[in-house]
């Protein structure tokens, strides 16, 4: 089959490689239908995301079609269509019995240096590393699901694959991120990145809320789609002071709430900013994390941060007297997609949203090496790939 | 304990060539039942990684063998000295014999490793808390080798509690991937794209 393997910094090939099989009785076997490129997989194309061995197949966001079922698998047959969460998890541990999914117990094969460098496991998820377990991901043609019972959402009648396909990562997380903020009626929020993820936070913050929603970008396209999902865009590559001009649009008190959608990558022109890429390149920390600390500096005082951007190892300077003293509320992990699944699945059949708003680029899984690149550079105004796995098949 | 899966590692040493080894942990399920995976031949196979097969007439002693890299082999009979139905089971290793190198002859170790696990019950006997400890008599001389046992501890815990709760262990081994091996991969030309390429030719949306 064809599969986007890992084999190095900026170096990502779609290669021939041998089809998954069950490997436990509650696994099954999918026919990817369609899978993404997340922002985070942008991560491990940058050599961010430590652990990765070369030939690692990548993706965690993927639909598709259940071809074989392992003996113990009660809930799926072949021939059903499903939506996977990246997150994988038991179902049967303390956390997936609080439906904290992200932090199961026993998915992760391979637990033992996470639990060196973080102090326990999180759970497995689909091609995010041998951290992560070293799970095999969806950008290819067939995929392993472990624990086929607890994850995969089975998908009915009249919901296509790709507006479910965002059902297994962004959308969620995008939720997750505006529930963490636990919004009254009316709220303010701030929303520092409008990629995939800051795209779903602020229409999820509208969906729990929110009566303003403020997208902070540089990348005019993506301020164009936030400002199409209600947002009140902020180009802050065009304004001198962040902080001034948020408490400006905020009468004077700053967000409520405060998003970061960005991560361990931020970018900026700040002295923030320059700092992280000198101390990142020095080895003297891990992530940059500009972000957060704008974040942490505009939040209205009692207010919220919430977190759903990837961070991996170690941040510096962060203005940690600034949130003692606001009485700031952090909020923050890998989502519990589990727990979101049947909620925004009935919110799209329902119409309320409809998640193909975020795509941009519809490419075969071939062009996947190219497509990274132009996610990664911004290019084309793209926001969101999809990928579809036997496009090339299908016209060879 | 209060927190599920958190594995406490914790060492003390009774003098320069005593050890003793403690892991601990949380696991959802009965005491009854993670009792009856302990004592579970195949189970212990799955818990240690090793062959292990219950004595022919002797209900209490099983053998375990478990391979070595290099063609290497450690082997020993594990002998129940005390067991108290899910809540405790006493054990001593003995006849623990080392075969470095395929080859080389297997050699006697004169060490007797004890080991203790005990259950505590929770939630109104839906999960338990997990004692797990090692004395050993003779400890290894070399830090690693403690390292390495204080590992392997908990490595058996967080298999058992994986095995009480789900009935299985996560595995990747024998999943696909784009690895090659050798001389194959180092023949084969960098394939990294240039920057400067062509766009995309298909944008929707």
């Amino acid at each position: 089959m064809l599969a986007l393997c890992w084999y190095g910094k900026n170096d990502v090939r779609v290669e021939t490689v041998p089809e998954p099989t069950l490997l436990n009785p509650t696994d099954v076997i999918l026919r990817v239908t369609r899978t993404a490129i997340c922002g985070s997989d942008l991560h491990l194309l940058d050599g961010f995301i430590p652990a990765m061995a070369a030939g690692d197949i990548l993706g965690h966001e993927f639909v598709g079609e259940v071809v074989e079922a392992g003996a113990a698998v009660t809930k799926l047959r072949r021939g059903d269509r499903v939506v996977v969460p990246f997150a994988i998890a038991c179902g049967q541990c303390y956390y997936c019995k609080r439906e904290q999914w992200s932090l199961c117990d026993n998915s992760n094969p391979r637990p033992e240096a996470t639990a060196t460098a973080y102090g326990d496991a999180s759970s497995g998820l689909f091609g995010y590393s041998h951290l992560m377990g070293g799970y095999a991901g969806g950008q290819a043609q067939y995929v392993r699901v472990p624990y086929a019972d607890v994850g995969p959402l089975k998908l009915p009648d009249g919901i296509g694959d790709e507006q479910a396909l965002f059902l297994s990562d962004v959308f969620p997380t995008g939720y997750m991120a505006a529930e963490n903020c636990d919004l009254e009626p009316g709220d303010t929020v701030a929303v520092w990145g409008c990629g995939p993820v800051g795209q779903f936070a602020i229409r999820s913050a509208y969906l729990l809320g929110a009566g303003k929603v403020i997208a902070i970008d540089a990348v005019p396209e993506r301020l164009h789609m936030a400002a199409a999902g209600g947002a009140e865009p902020l180009p802050y590559d065009q304004v001198d002071d962040l902080q001034a001009e948020l408490k400006w649009r905020t009468a004077g008190c700053g967000p409520d709430a405060c998003i970061d959608a960005v991560g361990l990558e931020a970018q900026g022109r700040t002295a923030g900013a320059i700092y992280d890429r000198i101390k990142t390149r020095l080895w003297l920390e891990t992530d940059r994390a500009d972000v957060l600390r704008q974040a942490m500096l505009a939040c209205r005082k009692g207010g919220t941060i919430s977190v759903p951007g990837v961070y991996g190892g170690l941040l510096d300077s962060l203005p940690m007297g600034a949130a003692f003293a606001k009485g700031l509320t952090l909020r923050l992990g890998q989502t519990h997609v589990q727990r979101y699944l049947q909620p925004l699945l009935e919110r799209i059949q329902q119409g309320e949203i409809d998640p193909t708003f975020l795509i941009t680029h519809r490419l075969p899984l071939a062009e996947a090496p190219r497509a990274y690149r132009m996610f990664r550079d911004k290019r084309q105004g793209c926001i969101k790939v999809v990928l579809d796995p036997w496009a090339e098949s299908q016209a060879a | 304990m209060g927190v599920a899966g958190l594995v406490v590692l914790r060492r003390s040493s009774g003098g320069a060539r005593h050890l003793i080894l403690h892991a601990a942990c949380t696991i959802q399920a009965p005491p009854v039942k993670v009792f009856a995976i302990w004592g579970d031949p195949d189970q212990q196979a799955r818990l240690r990684r090793a062959a292990v097969t219950r004595l022919e007439g002797e209900a209490e002693r099983m053998h375990w063998q478990r391979e070595l890299p290099g063609g290497g082999r450690i082997e020993g009979e594990v002998r129940i000295t005390h067991s108290q139905a899910a809540e405790r089971i006493e054990w001593v290793t003995e006849n623990l014999r080392l075969r470095l190198r395929r080859g080389l002859p297997a050699r006697r170790l004169h060490i007797s490793p004890r080991g203790l696990l005990s259950l505590r019950s929770l939630q109104e006997g839906r999960a338990c808390e997990v004692r797990l400890s090692l004395a050993v008599d003779q400890a290894p001389p070399l830090p690693w080798f403690r390292r390495r046992m204080q590992m392997g501890l908990h490595h058996t815990l967080r298999r058992l509690r994986a095995l009480a709760e789900t009935g299985e262990l996560a595995t990747i081994a024998g999943q696909p991937s784009g690895r090659r091996h050798g001389w194959v991969r180092t023949l084969l030309p960098p394939q990294r794209e240039p920057s400067a390429e062509p766009e995309p030719a298909e944008r929707t949306g």
